[in-house]
């Protein structure tokens, strides 16, 4: 089967706008749509002009730029400070941009004279002379960019809006000009410029670096957008009446919750997973499998049945049919009060398309992967998971990449009630765009799934940046206080790595800690090895084990097995290195 | 962690290859390793039960190579006990270990402190080039225990790290009697060892 998204193979884009329909119209749940809709206008609700500037300022933890009633708390500006300092120029503008937005609405609305001035927050840069190591790498990135064609070479070091700056500036110098559309719908398979630092997944960083991480995603993703041009309207969330309990129609937050009241530690809610099993248990072979609807009246009972009786075990699972089953599981995405993709960045998502190059697309998706909550992104990770495993049996199945992202893509785009805000031609376009997304999705899950080394580099700076005003200030109290202790393991950390070995540490085991020469060669999963082959701990499964990287400029790091320590030692050298079971 | 609670510092030192992680490990995880693959530095612990009496010890497995010499002056400072470990079948390690016992006493500035002598590598016997009168010569000369080991047959494994516990008890026992109590003679303590000033 062709691979390139043509219109005619829209038509089951179509059809299954058609089945949601009718979906509706027959099964159509209790409430009725007419409140649905209602609903959906105050979820969508456009916020004011500089109205969404603010809140975006707010999201990214700089509220002190435009309201200096803040200003007296020293922490947050202090905070505010050091982030700002870790962003690049192009990151820093989208920020400056917003900031002169807000500030010039306030002026009009209230004609307030002590709002602080943008030129006092981006003062012009004095530093030039000395670039920072980030800028440094920037520069390298531009001319890589340059001078080879790497449209399909992922640069993960480099920010993908300085990238995406540099692309633009060479494209408009050579006025080389790409539709923004390019009708080659081949997906490239991207290859990732080796980080011998290690792959940072979601969930390897500590809540509280993760916070972080979203902060600079947020100002990097506004940040990509802004070199192409796009504006993005930020849909502010309006809280909606939704069902407190249930399977259908119930916030995944509020299912979760209630999930894991039963079962501990669940991530993606057990309804999906449970429908997903049994799809997969009826066997991935099944011609037209997610495509084939199953019959709409029996599918309205059965919802009832699973209300009633999944938690309690009852459900005649074997009955179910499979074609049932999908339908299910799609009824179960569109259903969810608020879009998988949530409302905030389900236009962004949608966005995505108008980005010039396949490559701008994936890294724009990448930003808005970690910029989903964590319940949205666990749960779409399971589903994306899934439509692979589908794919995977297309020989059989007829399944392909296209199909699946056409036949997900209403399900996943047009939640409860959105389509009628949608006028025809808008819907047009938005099949095409929306089936793209879906398909990047499941195509590139391994890659996006990830955090940027960029991100993890600026949030070590800003780490940095904190500890050294902290200990200036611990510096001038010590001082006060005249305190002279002497320290051990002050004078640990030079000799340690003049000595070219790092000591790893493992608290639960009866060896507790190792000190391991440093080579080129070695790696985190050498490591594991080493202490594994010696020690065998009574109570933790090896697989669980993994090398983390504990403080330094990073709060918490779970490393991959293939980063090279010594790489990384340079990078963090004051860190532990403790090997411990992932939470 | 209570603070009733016993622990113990004890270090293995010695030159290369004179089998310290060998008599560490078998005593720790009661297995011979016999891949060659030297130290830096690792440490374990194990509660162990001396004389009824139960003990947490942090052993410190040391370098035996002079690369990492710079380490020794640290791991000295902070031990409490020490295991001078060399092999009965080199020569040069017998007088390695006599440079370390110096070097323990110098650290510590004292003219006795924890230590227990090691001859490994017992199970060897067709290569002793140490006597056993030779190396318990230098032993009581010097106010210390000396042990002969096999960490592979695991033979006097246990023995010597235990007795080193029950002699760094006596010993620190010995220091916490203040010495103004000297005219009451050696006072039972049996109730806290805390020093009433």
């Amino acid at each position: 089967m062709c691979e390139s998204l043509d219109e005619l193979e829209m038509d089951d884009y179509w059809k299954e706008v058609e089945n949601i329909t009718r979906s509706v119209g027959e099964a159509g749940r209790g409430e009725g749509g007419g409140e649905g809709e209602v609903q959906e206008e105050e979820q969508h609700k456009i916020p004011e002009e500089g109205e969404q500037e603010e809140a975006w300022l707010a999201e990214a933890g700089l509220t002190r730029l435009f309201d200096d009633t803040l200003a007296a708390d020293q922490d947050q500006e202090e905070d505010s400070a050091v982030f700002l300092s870790t962003l690049t120029r192009t990151q820093a503008a989208a920020v400056e941009r917003r900031v002169t937005t807000v500030q010039q609405t306030l002026l009009r609305r209230r004609n307030r004279q002590h709002v602080p001035d943008v030129r006092d927050i981006f003062r012009p840069p004095e530093k030039d002379e000395e670039p920072s190591k980030f800028e440094k790498g920037s520069e390298n990135g531009q001319k890589e960019v340059t001078s080879a064609e790497t449209e399909t070479e992922l640069n993960l070091e480099v920010a993908f809006s300085e990238q995406a700056l540099s692309y633009r500036d060479n494209h408009q110098r050579l006025k080389v000009t790409t539709g923004p559309n390019s009708p080659d719908d081949k997906l490239p398979n991207f290859k990732l410029l080796r980080d011998k630092t290690g792959q940072t997944r979601i969930g390897d960083l500590s809540p509280l670096d993760m916070k972080k991480v979203r902060r600079l995603v947020l100002v990097e993703m506004t940040a990509l957008f802004d070199t192409a041009g796009i504006d993005l309207k930020a849909h502010k969330a309006v809280k909606v009446k939704s069902k407190e309990s249930g399977l259908f129609g119930v916030p995944l937050a509020t299912l979760l919750d209630q999930d894991q009241r039963r079962a501990p530690g669940t991530k993606v809610p057990i309804i999906m997973q449970r429908l997903i099993s049994h799809i997969e248990e009826e066997g991935l072979n099944t011609e037209g499998l997610l495509r084939i609807p199953g019959a709409a009246t029996r599918i309205k009972s059965l919802c009832q049945e699973l209300e009633s009786s999944f938690y309690d075990g009852m459900f005649p699972w074997q009955q179910l049919k499979q074609h049932d089953a999908a339908s299910l599981l799609k009824l179960f995405i569109r259903e969810l009060p608020h879009p998988l993709l949530t409302v905030e960045y389900l236009s962004a998502f949608i966005a995505v398309n108008k980005l010039p190059t396949k490559k701008q697309q994936l890294q724009a998706l990448n930003l808005l992967v970690l910029l989903l909550p964590e319940h949205n992104r666990d749960t779409l990770k399971a589903l994306v998971e899934f439509f692979q495993r589908v794919i995977d049996h297309q020989a059989k199945n007829k399944m392909t990449l296209n199909n699946v992202s056409v036949v997900m893509a209403p399900n996943i785009f047009m939640f409860k009630g959105f389509r009628s805000k949608v006028t025809e031609q808008q819907e047009f376009s938005m099949a095409t765009s929306t089936a793209n997304i879906v398909r990047l999705l499941i195509r590139y899950q391994n890659l996006l799934w990830t955090i940027p080394k960029f991100i993890v580099t600026q949030v070590r700076q800003h780490n940095m940046e904190s500890q050294r005003k902290q200990n200036k200030e611990r510096a001038v109290r010590k001082l006060l206080k005249k305190i002279t202790t002497e320290k051990p393991s002050d004078k640990a950390v030079p000799e340690e790595s003049s000595q070219g070995f790092i000591r790893v540490q493992a608290p639960q085991f009866s060896k507790v800690s190792m000190a391991v020469h440093l080579t080129e060669e070695l790696q985190a999963a050498d490591v594991l090895t080493r202490f594994l082959s010696q020690d065998s701990p009574v109570a933790v499964k090896q697989e669980e084990l993994y090398l983390y990287e504990i403080g330094g400029n990073i709060k918490e790091r779970c490393l991959d097995g293939e980063t090279y320590m010594k790489d990384l030692f340079h990078l963090n050298p004051s860190a532990e290195w403790v090997i411990k079971a992932v939470q | 962690m209570s603070a009733e609670e016993e622990r113990f510092k004890l270090v293995v030192v010695g030159g290369g290859g004179v089998g310290k992680s060998a008599l560490t490990i078998q005593f720790i995880q009661s297995y011979f390793v016999s891949d060659y693959d030297p130290t830096i530095e690792d440490s374990y612990t194990k509660i162990c039960t001396v004389d009824g009496k139960e003990t947490r010890l942090d052993i410190l497995d040391t370098a035996g190579q002079e690369e990492f010499g710079a380490m020794r002056e640290q791991y000295m400072r902070s031990g409490e006990g020490f295991l001078l470990v060399f092999a009965l079948n080199d020569r040069g390690s017998y007088h390695e270990v006599q440079k370390f016992h110096t070097q323990v006493l110098r650290v510590k500035d004292r003219d006795d402190f924890p230590i227990v002598l090691v001859g490994n590598k017992a199970d060897l016997e067709q290569q002793r080039v140490i006597s056993r009168e030779d190396a318990q010569a230098f032993a009581s000369d010097n106010g210390i225990h000396y042990m002969e080991s096999s960490a592979k047959n695991r033979y006097n494994v246990d023995e010597s790290f235990l007795e080193l516990v029950k002699i760094i008890r006596r010993f620190q026992e010995m220091e916490s009697t203040p010495p103004a109590a000297h005219h009451t003679g050696k006072q039972k303590s049996g109730g806290c060892p805390c020093v009433l000033l």
